[in-house]
């Protein structure tokens, strides 16, 4: 069971790939020319207690703005907003209808088992909000493994605990797994309270959380031609609302219940395959705050359906052309009425690679009809050249955009139905310089425009509403170096991270001047992050260091929030059937605010014990 | 011997010292802001903290997070208010559910008054004593806190009514605007200050806000009327109305009606005989003597208004985006501009010493 296949790190065969039916998705044969990583099992053993926010934080070039220990916690990549990631779900976004956001701290790291992470924007192939970047998550089968289980128990500090079982039937026609989780945490962390009078120290309050949820996944092999998927995911989350350093107390809660069921066929012919895929997502949310007699319930339905086709014309020749329609139903208190929404786009992709594969070139085009309006059509190009054996070069420039949410069109007082899809462009260049196994290091330089960015400004009367005004230019490089050496029994893996982002308004709203030109809040120029890994035999020794440069809070860039450092270290040892973990997060105890006035902890811990066979 | 003689001058000295002290006590200390004007600003919403800003009217410069720079800690979420009693600053913090308390001559830190729920404004009723507004629980438990001003400590809970607002201080009576808070009222409730009881109940049009004193002792209360979510639009349910209320017996004697609703920042000039307040995101200025004017003073909206009797000039704050720094605009009382300044994130108002 790869899951469990530490203290063997990178040595999972390239056969095992081979094991993989079909690739269903477009990520892995018609993206060419962006920046993309892949987290593989190894990485996610060690973060198999943490939800996703802790791990990209971490381990990728993503920036993760988190409100707290288990609070809401959004991506930031290449400087744009939360909504500007994609999160794709065996390739069906998981973006919320209503605010765009996915909240990283509902994904846990147990039920994935392996993520890429694509930098820049996709829009051609991922569609609406894949503007920043896309994050791909997506499970694939392993037939005749027989049969695997694992359960693992954590307690950590702040009373947290959790409890997860995986089982997985792998035989020759089928693989059926189920994933089951639980996890609990008061995080009534001590912090010094630097807001009052005195500078306490004081524990947080009203910060519990309690998470369960299962996933349930079947592959089906009906013929050597044919596959059917069934998944089936469902998240129960209920969360307290701590306060923040400059308010006395919190009583507010929030309540997410998630269920997501996905399905995908797929028949390969000689020349063409197609798909066949459907998903419906059921979300809910309820905001209670008793301190202004308000409960708010937020109710969200996405039904899927999408059809594709992937045509070998040649043998250097592959094309794809698809049709996606979804239909976004959603109601609150906060629209007066439920509301609709129908999407309808037209995708297609066409990849011409050179004989020995030694170059490649993809050409992506997406339509997307909303409701009775047409989203910017949305071309992609997308290179990559093998120089020699050392040296890869990539290119991709993209058109990108973003549809409205909900919340932007329809929020009483102040949304507007009138708005229209924020659209952009996106470019990057990049270098790679490989060594085998030993090194690999990238270089990658890109630019990126967004224009009718929809921001909440009053107007000259003092109200609120959603508009197109604001244009925003990123730019900056991405730099990662990483390394694999044995000696003896011994690897270790060393690997660096650097990014230098900057984001700024280029146009913005009445009364805004001071915000021209100017950094967009909470997006950091530096970040760096640098781990080793030591794996000796059954034992593993994981250090994680970061720097996340300063961020602005306000958006005339008065305010900022001082650079911060973190340090977490893993160990891991494997005795028989047994594995054992012990994280200890913020080593150096640093204290830190990732958005200001919201407390973080102190050095904390949490050890963990997996029984598998 | 000697040692005694010395010991006795110590006395006389120490006994000197300790008289100039006394007397110290007796004028308040000056310093950095003795004179000047405080403005307020709230400070973003949600995580932010607000921020006192000062403004010095020789040099017009103004300084920002006054609190911050002094006590090296932030003052807390959405500044509400600042009053001042005597020689100590009462800086109402309405999130943060707290008021604190600073010397007002150098904004020094003495002390954090809490057990407040949603407090609005301070207001000093004498040396040992201050009244708080609040909202109270929900927003719907309106009530004033009584203070003992020399321990800091919550000695009384008058109920008063939804939205305890802004106070008006008229010989031994307090009159408390009530605006409904999250809910809806219609009173101007008056309280007893030497028995710290309510003695009187004006029952006034839809949700008073904010009170004024005229030069003929005449109480004016601007009442924001009420509206209602139509599903596209805000609509009119109830119009403002600007009342003149005769303190001598409690009863409304003028009543200006509006065609719409929304109306406040009721303030006076030196001369108490001009109001100013804002309707329909306009500002207006209108004699004691005449109705409301056709035409409005400024066409512009402003978050916050405040009157210098020491300059006669306007003060508008101007809340921008709503995110960052905010502007006060300075007018003359016939609506010219002075004069603008930067201040911190959503000013909504002003204490001039």
């Amino acid at each position: 069971m790869a899951f469990f296949a530490f203290g063997q790190a990178g040595s999972l065969p390239p056969q095992a790939l081979k094991e993989v039916f079909i690739q269903a998705n477009r990520l892995h044969y018609f993206s060419s020319g962006n920046h993309l990583q892949k987290i593989d099992s190894t990485l996610l053993k060690n973060f198999q207690i943490n939800n996703l926010a802790d791990l990209l934080a971490s381990q990728s070039q993503v920036f993760i703005k988190s409100y707290g220990l288990g609070s809401l916690a959004t991506p930031s990549l290449r400087g744009t907003g939360a909504s500007h990631t994609a999160v794709l779900w065996n390739g069906f976004n998981l973006q919320n209808s209503m605010n765009g956001n996915v909240d990283f701290a509902l994904l846990p790291v147990f039920f994935l088992e392996n993520a890429h992470i694509q930098h820049g924007g996709a829009g051609a192939l991922f569609g609406s909000g894949a503007v920043g970047g896309a994050i791909h998550l997506n499970n694939t089968p392993e037939f005749r493994k027989g049969l695997q289980f694992s359960a693992s128990l954590s307690a950590g500090s702040f009373a947290d605990f959790m409890q997860g079982i995986k089982l997985k039937i792998s035989k020759e026609k089928f693989v059926s797994s189920l994933k089951l989780l639980h996890h609990t945490a008061q995080n009534n962390f001590s912090f010094i309270n630097i807001a009052k009078f005195g500078k306490p120290t004081e524990k947080q309050s009203n910060s519990a959380f309690s998470q369960y949820g299962f996933l349930q996944e079947n592959y089906f092999k009906i013929n050597d031609n044919q596959q059917l998927d069934l998944q089936i995911w469902y998240l129960n989350a209920d969360r307290q609302i701590p306060p923040t350093l400059t308010t006395s107390e919190s009583k507010a809660s929030q309540q997410d219940e998630s269920l997501r069921l996905t399905s995908n066929w797929q028949l390969r012919r000689k020349i063409v395959t197609y798909f066949v895929r459907a998903a419906f997502f059921k979300e809910k949310l309820v905001y209670q705050n008793p301190d202004i007699q308000l409960t708010a319930l937020s109710k969200a339905n996405t039904w899927i359906g999408e059809t594709e086709s992937k045509i070998q014309l040649s043998p250097y020749q592959l094309l794809n052309i698809g049709l996606n329609h979804t239909y976004f139903q959603a109601e609150t208190d906060g629209y007066r009425a439920g509301k609709i929404q129908h999407r309808t786009s037209l995708f297609f992709s066409h990849k011409i690679s050179s004989p020995k594969d030694t170059w490649n070139m993809v050409i992506g085009l997406r339509k997307e009809l909303i409701d009775k309006h047409f989203a910017p059509f949305t071309p992609s190009l997308g290179f990559e050249k093998v120089l020699n054996p050392n040296w890869t070069l990539k290119g991709n420039i993209a058109k990108t955009y973003r549809v409205p949410t909900f919340n932007d069109l329809y929020w009483q007082d102040g949304g507007n139905p009138n708005l229209r899809p924020e659209d952009g462009w996106s470019g990057e260049i990049g270098i790679e310089y490989g060594l085998g196994k030993n090194l690999h290091t990238r270089f990658t330089a890109f630019n990126s425009l967004i224009d009718n960015w929809i921001a909440w400004l009053p107007n000259s009367q003092g109200r609120w509403s959603a508009n197109n005004v604001l244009q925003v230019w990123s730019r900056g490089v991405e730099l990662s170096a990483k390394s694999s050496l044995t000696w003896h029994d011994l690897q270790i893996q060393p690997k660096i991270m650097y990014n230098y982002v900057i984001s700024t308004n280029q146009q913005i709203g009445r009364g805004d001047e001071q915000s021209l030109y100017k950094q967009l809040i909470y997006v950091p120029k530096h970040t760096a992050q640098a781990s080793l890994s030591l794996i000796y035999k059954n034992l593993q020794i994981f250090y994680n260091h970061s720097i996340i440069g300063e961020r602005f809070t306000t958006s005339d860039n008065t305010q900022k929030l001082p650079v911060f450092t973190l340090g977490n270290l893993s160990i891991s040892q494997k005795i028989k059937y047994f594995s054992f973990q012990v994280q200890v997060n913020n080593l150096w105890n640093v204290s830190y605010q990732q958005i200001a006035f919201r407390p973080m902890p102190m050095r904390n811990w949490v050890g963990v014990v997996s029984y598998q066979f | 011997m000697k040692n005694l003689k010395l010991q006795f001058f110590a006395f006389i000295f120490l006994a000197i010292f300790a008289v100039s002290c006394t007397k110290n006590e007796e004028t308040i200390p000056s310093g950095k802001y003795s004179n000047g004007v405080f403005i307020v600003n709230e400070g973003p919403f949600q995580t932010g903290t607000g921020t006192i800003s000062f403004l010095n009217r020789e040099s017009k410069t103004v300084e920002n997070d006054i609190f911050q720079t002094v006590n090296g800690r932030p003052l807390g979420n959405i500044v509400q208010s600042i009053g001042i009693q005597k020689d100590k600053a009462y800086i109402v913090v309405n999130n943060a559910k707290k008021v604190e308390v600073v010397q007002a001559w150098d904004f020094k830190e003495i002390a954090t008054i809490q057990g407040l729920e949603m407090p609005r404004y301070f207001l000093g009723i004498d040396d040992n004593k201050g009244y708080i507004s609040e909202w109270g629980v929900g927003g719907i438990n309106g009530a004033i806190k009584v203070i003992d001003l020399r321990t800091n400590a919550i000695t009384k809970t008058i109920p008063v009514g939804k939205g305890a607002e802004k106070m008006l201080k008229l010989d031994n009576k307090v009159y408390v605007a009530c605006n409904g808070g999250f809910d809806n009222e219609n009173k101007v409730v008056v309280i007893d200050t030497q028995k710290d009881e309510v003695s009187a109940g004006i029952t006034t049009p839809d949700n008073p806000n904010s009170l004024v004193l005229d030069a003929n002792n005449k109480i004016w209360v601007t009442c924001s009327g009420r509206s209602q979510w139509n599903g596209t639009a805000s609509v009119t349910v109830a119009p403002a109305q600007l009342i003149r209320i005769n303190p001598a017996n409690n009863q409304i004697e003028q009543n200006f009606a509006f065609s719409k609703h929304g109306l406040g920042n009721l303030i006076i000039n030196s001369a108490k005989n001009t109001l100013f307040y804002i309707h329909d995101s306009k500002v207006f200025s209108q004699s004691i003597n005449s109705g409301v004017p056709t035409n409005a003073l400024i066409r512009r909206y402003f978050y916050g208004l405040g009157f210098d009797t020491q300059t006669n000039l306007l003060y508008a704050a101007d809340a921008g985006n709503f995110v960052s720094n905010g502007k006060v605009i300075r007018y003359n009382a016939n609506g010219s501009a002075v004069d603008s300044m930067s201040v911190g994130i959503i000013p909504n108002g002003f204490y001039f010493k």
